[in-house]
């Protein structure tokens, strides 16, 4: 559907199979990868060139970063400077976004004066084919800039071999097209296949497709290099560059005396890299790159501190008394003395069901990424609290008043297993997940919490506008105030108010030229207006209306651009890998001051979801329906998601709006990360980072912010979550 | 977003969550991860430790210089847990043999030592396979097991804190396949290691820990 199509269908349709063919094989991947260690990830560092992918200074190398790196590299030479996020999505794949200032370039524009800056995006994709092994070398092939506006529009295959005792050496051969291709290029090989291939066509559209017609087309050259690896830290490159730069030349950015560049890396701490550059015997150039790694944190494990010892209940013959259970205001009180020592916690105690022999909490986890390690830690309180005649303990775990989960665990069990060498393994055979609802014997909640209960916070909060060519980085800084009352279980009303204490947010004088309602692309109008803003003010309920179903209906100002009504109904069972949900909203564009006022426009959206747990921790999202300009489409998500809460995933969205009309872009596509800061701190905490950024914003393909919506509140406490992070059972 | 970061840890305030108060005394583990609060235990005097009359144990981490009096908080059949400030802690089965860790950061999860404790009764030519458990960076448990030949290199008069104790000293060195370490233990005649170095983990490296009560 998004192909350029041209005369040439059949040669780009057939390149387009190859290539998604080789990168479902680099899927395939993990889970071989287990059972063999890819090589190419595990030996020497894997040094990254001014592309912040695996190479030399320029030019590609046949090589992979660790599997699940994340880097960010910022280099810059003779005014051209390029910001580039990578993270390796499987062991063989690598993509990258980048975001490039190019002083000096005109495009074709007219002369340009060297304090003109071209801001460029561009899609990256690395895919190793062959590991290096035996008597040959690695090989892979490469997309550079395979979307977007197309400054550095390439193509690569390249070879790339280590030699040495320790592989301190690597050498480097490939062959380049596009840019790649235009030092001493020559008639395109691939030419013998079809004479179409020789001939490159020039870049059409508004950027943002795949220029599947382009790829691997017109002239070819040849480029390679050396990399002596001298130390841990210290490496040198040498390389000869197919790349002749020939606009930059043209509009006199600078003027190369040579095709060598020489580089020098040094990796100053772990994970961070400086790099020297001389390029093109004309220019020097600097390089840093920052690189992180989900699965390889600070501390592994984590820091947090010893939890309560099981109380071990006395040996006795006879059963445990059971007169406890008749005493005056019995479960209050065991109520009061579990919720304070569960508060010490992180945990809060909403509700308590006492028997003789079976005691069931209302569980919150306000501390814990890791869920089972709340489970571990309140079953740990209920031994050291509760008469020993409670055998059975049940804990439900809720979010949002909604019951997901509950966890059955014998205490017998606990005692026989807090220091047994297989404990962890041990707990999880033993232990009975299942959904909330389902319970074999009626119990009663007996004590409750008291509503209305309210929650505050005050702080300050950052919000940043990327990517506007007039200036690519603004932001805000301020205060925020917001409450959330729960005035009866499962109904909240909560809001939200943002004070703007400075920044150049606001400052943006950019006119959206977009031919749809404007539902999104006047961002820079809320800005400017905006500078008290009540971010959020909505009344939600949250139900579960039958087995495996969670229901939410929210009504109110859902969001700074939106107000109006949504509802949802979500079906996840506990233990299942797919989710089905349905949403429909009804909302009303609110005015630029974002108070309360309210503009004409109105929609109704909706989507049919299904979430998908692709196993190895790959998880994918497909939203079919209505977008708030009314278009008709379809959203496809996938994510790698890690079990300490990390999350990195690429989303793209085509709905029935052409790409003239939705303008620069051609369609909504961008990166989201959640980055859990308790994998920075070591010790436990819920808190994230949502960072979502799109190359461009505009009115196609875009989705209500609704909060709370249903999915990512109700996966935590599931059984795959529940699985993955059980390693922490007895932490 | 290392800004926003930086903004969520100062400022915020509420009644939200416990996280901001963890998060505020960690600051300083942000730009270091690997720096352990230290909670040095006061070095106690005898008289201190006999009138509390609780059973007192003094931890030493020399990869860390840092050291921690632990007290006894919990006891689940042969298997007596301690803590000590800053909620360090460590579990250890009879006679004193660590069995797992908390609060360090790359924790022994559980560890089996059922071979060890007869070795350690009859040390000459006694061989004894033992195995951790540790969480990789996915959180997922896997295990390191060692192949151990123990030796009794003699008897010994150890003395801690004022208290004299006549003591067998054994040695345990054990071997993977890459690596190994090498325990010792100072056994006193009723049965019970009164001093001893065990490793735990390549993240801690060795304990040292001392039986401070009589």
């Amino acid at each position: 559907m998004f192909a350029q199509v041209g005369n040439l269908m059949s040669v780009s349709y057939l390149r387009t199979l190859i290539i998604l063919a080789c990168m479902s094989l680099g899927y395939a991947v993990p889970q071989v990868a287990e059972a063999q260690t890819f090589q190419g990830n595990a030996t020497a560092p894997v040094t990254l060139n001014a592309y912040g992918l695996p190479g030399l200074v320029d030019m590609p190398t046949a090589f992979a970063m660790p599997d699940a790196d994340l880097a960010g590299t910022v280099s810059s030479f003779a005014g051209q400077t390029r910001g580039t996020m990578s993270f390796q999505i499987t062991p063989r794949l690598t993509g990258s976004f980048r975001y490039s200032g190019l002083a000096g370039l005109s495009r074709g524009q007219g002369a340009a004066g060297s304090d003109f800056i071209f801001y460029d995006r561009s899609f990256d994709l690395h895919f190793v084919l062959l590991e290096e092994g035996g008597f040959w070398p690695a090989l892979a092939v490469g997309l550079r800039d395979f979307g977007g506006t197309g400054v550095y529009g390439s193509e690569y295959i390249v070879a790339s071999r280590r030699f040495g005792a320790r592989d301190q050496v690597s050498a480097t051969l490939g062959l380049g097209w596009g840019r790649l291709g235009t030092r001493n290029g020559f008639t395109n090989p691939l030419g013998a296949i079809d004479e179409r291939f020789e001939t490159r066509p020039g870049r059409t559209g508004l950027g943002g497709t795949f220029n599947t017609g382009q790829w691997f087309r017109g002239d070819a050259a040849i480029f390679g290099g050396v990399e002596w690896r001298a130390s841990e830290r210290l490496a040198f490159q040498l390389e000869y560059s197919s790349d002749a730069y020939a606009e930059e030349q043209a509009d006199g950015v600078f003027s190369e005396r040579s095709a060598l560049n020489f580089g020098l890396t040094y990796e100053v701490r772990p994970g961070a890299t400086l790099g020297l550059r001389y390029l093109y015997g004309s220019e020097l150039g600097l390089s840093f790159s920052y690189s992180l790694n989900p699965t390889r944190p600070g501390v592994p494990g984590g820091r947090d501190g010893m939890p309560v010892p099981i109380a071990v209940r006395p040996a006795s013959a006879e059963p445990y008394g059971q007169a406890w259970l008749s005493q005056e205001s019995t479960t209050s009180t065991y109520f009061a003395v579990l919720s304070r020592r569960f508060e010490a916690e992180g945990l809060r105690l909403s509700s308590l069901g006492l028997d003789a022999e079976r005691a069931t909490v209302g569980l919150i986890n306000e501390r814990y990424q890791f869920e089972a390690q709340a489970l571990g830690r309140a079953a740990r309180i209920m031994t050291a609290v509760l008469p020993a005649s409670v055998e059975q303990f049940e804990l439900v775990f809720l979010v949002e008043s909604l019951p997901t989960s509950r966890i059955i665990l014998q205490r017998s069990d606990l005692e026989d297993l807090e220091h047994h060498p297989d404990g962890t393994f041990l707990s999880y055979g033993r232990a009975v997940i299942r959904d909330a609802e389902v319970s074999t014997v009626d119990t009663e909640i007996d004590y409750t919490m008291p509503y209305p209960r309210l929650d505050w916070h005050l702080g300050p909060y950052l919000e940043t506008s990327l990517f506007d060519p007039d200036d690519p980085y603004r932001f805000a800084v301020g205060l925020e105030l917001g409450a959330r009352i729960e005035l009866m279980p499962g109904l909240f009303l909560s809001g939200a108010l943002r004070g703007r204490g400075f920044g150049d947010i606001g400052d943006s004088t950019r006119v959206s030229d977009s031919v749809l309602p404007h539902v999104r692309s006047d961002a820079a109008i809320y800005d400017r207006e905006g500078e008290m803003a009540l971010r959020q003010f909505t009344l939600e309920y949250f139900a579960r209306p039958a087995p495996n179903v969670y229901s939410r209906l929210s009504l109110g100002y859902l969001e700074p651009m939106f107000a109006g009504v949504s509802a949802e109904l979500l079906w996840q069972p506990v233990d299942a890998r797919l989710g089905l949900g349905l949403e429909v909203n009804h909302v009303w564009q609110r005015d630029f001051d974002q108070l309360l006022g309210l503009r004409d426009y109105s929609v109704t959206t909706g989507h049919l979801s299904a979430y998908y747990d692709l196993g190895a921790g790959y998880d994918l999202q497909v939203d079919l329906g209505r977008y708030l300009a009314g278009d008709w489409g379809a959203t496809v998500s996938i994510d790698r998601t890690f079990s300490n809460g990390w999350t990195i995933g690429a989303f793209a969205t085509l709905t029935d709006v052409s790409f003239e009309d939705f303008g620069e872009g051609s369609f909504d596509k961008g990166i989201h990360l959640t980055i859990p800061i308790g994998w920075f701190l070591g010790t436990s905490s819920r808190g994230e980072q949502q960072v979502a950024f799109r190359p461009i914003q505009r009115d196609g393909g875009a989705r209500l912010s609704v909060p709370n919506r249903l999915h990512g509140l109700m996966q935590d406490y599931h059984q795959p979550s529940l699985d993955q992070s059980w390693g922490h059972i007895w932490r | 977003m290392a800004a926003a970061l930086a903004l969520g840890l100062l400022g915020a305030c509420g009644n939200v969550g416990d996280g901001l108060a963890v998060v505020q005394a960690r600051i300083g583990s942000l730009i270091s991860p690997r720096q352990m609060d230290t909670s040095a235990g006061p070095n106690l005097p005898r008289e201190t430790i006999d009138e509390a009359a609780v059973p007192l144990i003094l931890v030493e981490v020399p990869n860390r210089d840092a050291s921690a009096t632990m007290l006894s908080v919990g006891r689940n059949r042969t298997v007596t847990s301690w803590a000590g400030r800053d909620d360090v802690g460590l579990s250890m089965a009879e006679p004193g043999l660590v069995i797992s860790t908390r609060g360090y950061g790359g924790d022994i999860l559980s560890a089996d030592i059922r071979q060890v404790l007869p070795a350690l009764r009859q040390p000459s030519g006694a061989t004894a396979t033992r195995t951790f458990r540790f969480l990789d960076g996915t959180d997922q448990e896997y295990a390191r097991s060692y192949f151990c030949e123990f030796e009794r290199v003699g008897e010994q008069r150890i003395e801690i804190v004022g208290d004299i104790h006549q003591t067998v000293h054994v040695a345990e060195r054990c071997g993977a396949t890459d690596h190994g370490f090498e325990n010792q233990y100072w056994i006193g005649a009723d049965g019970l290691i009164w001093r001893s170095v065990q490793f735990a983990g390549s993240y801690i490296g060795y304990l040292h820990v001392e039986r401070l009560h009589r």
